[in-house]
């Protein structure tokens, strides 16, 4: 993973795995390792700040829940309306962005 | 105390209260998570709970990162530091017992030392370990960051200072020992309650010495009924408890008192947000970078007094930041003006103005004065723009 390459695209790459189903912080790391096929390797001292900071966005919001194996609550993460306005934001502006890059680029679709 | 315990302690250091409980049930949360993977796996309950925090990584990384969204400003102190210094104004302080300040360690920037290596970032750490092997790449190094990161300054206090100055200042103190240091109760002259206050959370210990920080005095403080509290000059200023008066800060390492008064602010507008009919609008203690000049602003204002000057530039730039919030900066009245960092082309007096400024993307700025009589009821009092000029 390129840690710069991350940088910019983090709220875009949390929001997203928000989108369909609530989530809790090891769940997202998993998702976004899979779903990108492990070109994405988030870290716990990236990723908590990230959720915290998008929080007091408001664009997520958090809840402890106990899960069915019991143990310490995990915080789980739910995507906000404003939230799902964002996302829809963000993703345009990186299409956007990644349809010009490619304009310049060439190749691709 | 056990090695989740103490891996949860370091990884939320820096917070505070609810903002530091809820981090550390999530993390524990997090924890518990790993290490029932891991048992799935086959290992053992110690084993797992050793790969699970070596998973986690640097607690003090999540620390500063944590720290940054929850406390911290995001960028400097330089510039404020040199426009305070031309007011500086020594006071004759002699007979108020002097609490010794330090910066925090934790939060230091431009220190390339192991301690700084280790808390950084793989990448990062290979990079700056890769510059400091070159000739004078140190000295390159340190001035690169302060150019762009300037210190917060002297952010820690002496907790033997503070006990001792409060004691010579006629507070009788009452310390519950080591098990729980931090915990000071106090009685002021005359009064017979005893006050409690909890600075446990801030706590460091360094060389031997427990460390208390400044804001977390300051903000305890201001939730200690009864007492009202005041800082008294702008460099090295003298906290006044009632009648008792101690001293922060020394000319070696010397503290701001506008430093203080925005971590008191910060604190009073993450609970009493600025509001725009009804909404809540969020607000952050934004730092100057070096070099930075702006617009000026002039005042009706008599030298000293403090202004605070909320500005939109996180809104206005070409690309909307997750996150974005309005800064506020403090700044102290000379010649009839105060400065900013921010080249604006009008003001606003009012949060409606500042909302709807914003709407249309323009840089503006919104200016209080700062009512600081008493810090328990710090005051943001409205200022007409008839009585502002803009670059006079």
């Amino acid at each position: 993973m390129d840690a710069q390459q991350l940088k910019g695209h983090l709220d875009l790459l949390l929001l997203a795995s928000l989108e369909a189903v609530p989530r809790y912080g090891g769940q997202i790391i998993a998702d976004v390792q899979t779903a990108t096929e492990g070109y994405f390797n988030l870290r716990e001292g990236t990723l908590y700040p990230a959720l915290h900071r998008l929080e007091k966005a408001g664009w997520i919001h958090g809840e402890f829940q106990v899960l069915p194996r019991g143990g310490s609550p995990v915080k789980v993460y739910t995507l906000t309306p404003a939230g799902h306005q964002e996302l829809k934001a963000q993703r345009n502006a990186f299409e956007r962005f990644s349809g010009a890059v490619r304009g310049i680029i060439g190749g691709g679709a | 105390m056990n090695e989740t315990e103490r891996y949860l302690r370091r990884a939320t250091r820096g917070l505070s209260g609810q903002a530091r409980r809820d981090a550390q049930q999530e993390l524990r949360g997090a924890i518990e998570d790993k290490v029932w993977r891991f048992t799935l796996l086959g290992m053992g309950q110690g084993e797992a709970t050793q790969a699970a925090l070596r998973d986690l990584g640097s607690p003090y990384a999540i620390a500063s990162g944590l720290t940054r969204v929850h406390t911290l400003p995001r960028a400097a102190l330089a510039a404020l530091l040199a426009t305070t210094a031309i007011l500086l104004g020594v006071q004759a302080l002699a007979q108020v017992p002097t609490v010794r300040a330090m910066p925090d360690p934790e939060y230091q920037s431009c220190v390339y030392d192991e301690a700084a290596l280790q808390r950084a970032s793989v990448e990062d750490a290979a990079r700056w370990r890769l510059q400091l092997s070159r000739p004078g790449g140190r000295a390159r190094l340190e001035a690169a960051c302060r150019a762009t990161t300037p210190s917060l300054g002297n952010t820690l206090l002496r907790l033997s200072d503070l006990t001792s100055a409060l004691t010579r200042a006629g507070v009788r103190v009452r310390t519950p020992g080591r098990r729980l240091e931090g915990f000071l109760y106090l009685t002021f002259p005359g009064s017979s309650a005893e006050q409690t206050l909890d600075l446990s959370e801030y706590m460091r210990e360094i060389a031997g010495e427990s460390y208390v920080q400044t804001w977390s005095l300051i903000n305890h403080l201001r939730r200690t009924p009864g007492v009202p509290v005041r800082l008294i000059g702008q460099v090295n200023p003298v906290l006044q408890l009632g009648e008792t008066k101690i001293q922060l800060g020394t000319s070696a390492a010397p503290i701001l008192a506008t430093n203080l008064y925005a971590g008191a602010l910060s604190d009073l507008l993450n609970l009493q947000p600025l509001t725009d009919a009804g909404t809540p609008l969020r607000t952050e203690w934004g730092f100057d970078v070096p070099g930075q000049a702006g617009s000026q602003i002039g005042v009706d204002a008599p030298d000293g007094t403090l202004f605070v000057v909320i500005s939109n530039v996180a809104f206005t730039g070409p690309k909307l930041k997750a996150g974005a919030a309005y800064t506020f900066r403090i700044r102290i009245a000379e010649g009839g003006r105060i400065t900013t960092p921010f080249t604006v082309k009008s003001l606003v007096d009012s949060t409606s103005g500042l909302v709807q400024t914003t709407a249309r993307r323009q840089p503006t700025l919104l200016v209080y004065r700062l009512d600081t009589s008493d810090l328990r009821t710090l005051k943001l009092v409205p200022v007409p723009s008839s009585s502002l000029r803009l670059n006079p």
